[in-house]
């Protein structure tokens, strides 16, 4: 039974604008998040709960909660779109 | 007891030793330890994984994390639990007060919390929750989800093998070069492993389970 906090349904929105916040799955979540925050991290999860962590000169690992996970991809997002904006 | 030849002090702190012991036993006597537990996740989920082979859990955190409930979660999973400050003045983790330590004395403890942590398979850093978290907080689980998950993973655990796979390798063998373990170290993290395997009802150590086991390791850190 995998254990999850109870997701944040805007930021869902946020993250996947064409997904149906009712019916998304944690692996709908991981996939875009994963997408988001891709090539610096990597995401996995067990039991509701993810790891984030990258390797090499930066080593980490970090667990956080689907909240954080989607707080987390948003704020890459706006990074990447912040860092478009400044190379123009 | 007689009350009478105490000084004032005495009586003080018996009254504040009184205030904790019962604080603690009516977390004790709490028919559902997870009630009293807010937003520490994380700190949830490594009691369970420590639960199904009994390892025991560092918590490393401030004051008023909420020990004595998560605490009491542990030992109702018949697990260990201990609780270390940051630092000594324990503000060390926490953004909303400012950490009163030296540099030197910071650098002191966190060589001696090594030293500690070496006798923990998981060690979890847990903070004070925040308000917003307080105000909003229902609980969506039961402390029989949470039991019924450790007593199956239990009965699982024997079909899991200790091996990794081949990716699963690569990454150990960063993780015990840049973390600086120790082959004891290696071993709790292989048996971490296997428990979230079988938590997850597989029969192979897959590289989540072992990158959520590796970041169980986190005092582990080279000073």
């Amino acid at each position: 039974m995998p254990f999850s906090e109870p997701w944040d349904k805007e930021m869902i929105k946020k993250l996947i604008p064409d997904a149906d916040p009712n019916t998304v799955t944690l692996k709908d979540i991981v996939d875009a998040a994963k997408e988001a925050i891709r090539p610096d991290y990597d995401v996995c999860t067990t039991g509701g709960l993810s790891v984030i962590w990258t390797m090499g000169t930066r080593f980490a690992f970090e667990q956080v909660g689907t909240n954080r996970l989607m707080e987390i991809a948003l704020q890459a997002i706006e990074n990447r779109k912040a860092a478009k904006c400044e190379q123009k | 007891m007689n009350l009478t030849n105490k000084s004032t002090d005495q009586l003080t702190q018996l009254g504040i030793d009184i205030r904790e012991e019962l604080k603690v036993r009516a977390i004790a006597e709490c028919e559902d330890p997870l009630s009293l537990i807010v937003a520490q996740d994380a700190a949830i989920r490594a009691i369970t994984v420590a639960a199904v082979q009994h390892h025991p859990v560092l918590l490393y955190g401030g004051p008023d994390i909420g020990e004595n409930a998560l605490i009491n979660l542990a030992s109702r999973l018949e697990t260990h639990v201990s609780h270390s400050w940051p630092c000594p003045c324990g503000q060390a983790m926490n953004p909303f007060a400012a950490c009163s330590c030296s540099v030197q004395i910071l650098r002191s403890h966190a060589i001696e919390m090594r030293k500690i942590s070496r006798k923990y398979a998981i060690h979890i850093e847990v903070v004070r929750p925040t308000e917003r978290q307080l105000s909003s907080f229902k609980q969506w689980r039961t402390f029989g989800d949470i039991e019924k998950q450790v007593q199956s993973a239990r009965v699982y655990l024997p079909q899991v093998s200790p091996k990794i796979d081949s990716t699963g390798s690569i990454l150990m063998r960063q993780a015990y070069t840049e973390l600086g373990l120790g082959p004891e170290a290696r071993n709790n993290i292989i048996e971490v492993s296997r428990s979230i395997a079988a938590l997850d009802g597989t029969k192979n150590i897959a590289v989540p389970h072992l990158a959520e086991a590796i970041q169980y390791r986190r005092l582990d850190r080279k000073i």
